[in-house]
């Protein structure tokens, strides 16, 4: 990302071209516009640093999320998890489930011979 | 019983939205009159309502007001407003019709973004992306047939009136082109991005905020919009108001340069944010767990919504095999428990058995046929 060009599209000099070039206006009139103009802008590019920010943040609390879910799954462990997190532009929600289920199949298999053979031997007579 | 007013000076202020009352307009005039004027006023409140009330008014408001307060009945405010009327000299009548100018641009350009939010109150949904343009077009021809909202003048002249009607539409039809000019940008952001969903099911909704518009943009198949860019044509004002419109459009211009300012530092990093979105989108269909995204990004003229669901192949198979699997345990345990109570002629057990446990079995073995299924359908989806 190009923070320099994003700023440069917060340019003023069009609109300060406009108040010079409008007939009628006194110069305490330009003057002020000019001020307030400036004012506005200091005002948004307060607002787009601290969304730079937070999209900086919400960068690494992402990665570090990422890491350690990969993790886990790598070590065989069922995951789930649920995130939340709030970026320069919006919100970034994921959601996770899964992990190993190679002991998932045997488990079931063994579980139905077990109640298998449990009712034949309660009702073999 | 007292009314009481504040009043200032009523030359227009270019920070604040009102709409114009004559009434209040006497009443300051009344207020910042002349010793000369003042006169006029007594003698002709002496002579509309004679000597009783004229010096009951004198004795009662009169030298306060000469002092500074600004309390008024109903009843003298009326009066002052009656009388006022027949008293206003060139410059007073100069203050009105700049009034009246300043108001009517003002309230037309009010009512008409009030109308459009009555509007746009519910969200419709556009079927196509290029929708849009045809929204743009209505917009602009609602703009041009425009009227212009009535203050109730009664300086302005018929050109005047024209002139202020033209420097409304101007400022819509900026507001306007503004608007549709960051729609535009996002769509030329987002619409590319659309490509790269290439497995699971995504969904992506650009939602325009100014008119409560929802696109869906999932399969558009398009990388780009272009709205047309309209003439504005130039205001070269030149009434006797002149230099309160141009300063009134000033204003206007660069409030309307700072919320297109703000939109353009709210959306600073939608491309960067959906490019994280992307990156783990693409790491995370190579794993090995389901995964639901869900995100919102804020553009400069709405907010694009994408929600992705991810299952990997590997989980579904194991699902699939666990599913079938207890199926088949299902079966095994039922046609068992059938053939045992036969073998041993258990036949009362077996009806009212079966009555009871045979509700709850079968709606475990159907419930269990209803996710095999699923699974077999999303198999096929995610697998593609």
């Amino acid at each position: 990302m190009d923070n320099n060009n994003q700023f440069a599209r917060l340019d003023n000099t069009k609109i300060i071209d406009i108040i010079t070039k409008i007939p009628n206006l006194t110069d305490d009139d330009r003057h002020e516009l000019s001020l307030r103009v400036a004012s506005d802008d200091v005002e948004i590019r307060k607002g787009a640093l601290e969304k730079i920010t937070q999209s900086q943040i919400a960068q690494h609390d992402l990665m570090a999320i990422m890491g350690e879910l990969t993790a886990l799954n790598k070590q065989g462990m069922y995951v789930k998890s649920k995130q939340t997190i709030k970026t320069g532009s919006g919100t970034f929600e994921i959601e996770m489930k899964g992990g190993d289920t190679k002991l998932i199949i045997p488990v079931l298999v063994i579980l139905g011979v077990v109640i298998i053979a449990a009712l034949v031997i309660v009702f073999w007579k | 019983m007292g009314y009481s007013y504040n009043f200032k000076d009523l030359d227009f202020d270019f920070s604040d939205s009102r709409y114009l009352s004559h009434w209040d307009f006497m009443l300051s005039e009344f207020f910042n009159a002349t010793k000369e004027v003042k006169k006029k006023f007594l003698d002709a409140y002496f002579n509309e309502y004679g000597a009783g009330p004229y010096n009951y008014m004198l004795r009662t408001y009169w030298y306060s007001w000469e002092y500074g307060n600004r309390t008024v009945s109903d009843t003298q405010s009326w009066r002052i407003y009656k009388i006022m009327e027949t008293l206003l000299d060139d410059n007073g009548k100069h203050r009105l019709g700049m009034n009246e100018f300043m108001m009517s641009i003002k309230s037309t350009v009010k009512s008409f973004l009030e109308n459009q939010k009555k509007l746009y109150s519910k969200v419709q949904n556009l079927k196509k992306t290029q929708d849009i343009i045809q929204a743009f077009n209505n917009e602009l021809s609602k703009i041009q047939s425009l009227k212009l909202a009535d203050v109730k003048p009664r300086i302005l002249t018929e050109e005047e009136k024209e002139e202020a009607l033209e420097i409304s539409k101007y400022i819509l039809e900026i507001k306007l082109q503004k608007a549709f000019d960051q729609i535009e940008r996002d769509f030329n952001i987002f619409l590319p991005y659309m490509h790269k969903f290439k497995r699971g099911i995504f969904s992506a909704d650009y939602s325009i905020t100014l008119f409560n518009l929802k696109v869906d943009i999932t399969n558009t198949g398009i990388d780009d919009v272009e709205i047309p860019k309209f003439k504005i044509k130039e205001i070269d004002a030149n009434s006797r108001f002149k230099e309160y419109s141009d300063k009134y459009l000033a204003y206007e211009l660069v409030s309307i340069h700072k919320e297109a300012n703000k939109a353009v530092s709210n959306s600073f990093l939608n491309s960067n944010d959906i490019e994280l979105f992307f990156a783990h989108y693409k790491e995370l269909s190579n794993g090995e767990s389901e995964v639901n995204m869900n995100s919102t990004f804020q553009g400069e003229g709405g907010i694009l919504s994408l929600k992705a669901q991810l299952k990997p192949l590997k989980l579904l198979k194991t699902s699939i095999v666990i599913s079938s699997i207890k199926l088949a345990i299902y079966f095994i345990v039922i046609i068992t428990l059938v053939s045992l109570a036969i073998n041993h002629k258990l036949f009362t057990l077996l009806i009212f058995g079966g009555f009871f446990v045979g509700i709850f079995a079968l709606s475990l073995v159907s419930e269990e046929i209803k996710q095999l299924k699923s699974l077999t359908k999303e198999f096929k989806t995610y697998g593609q």
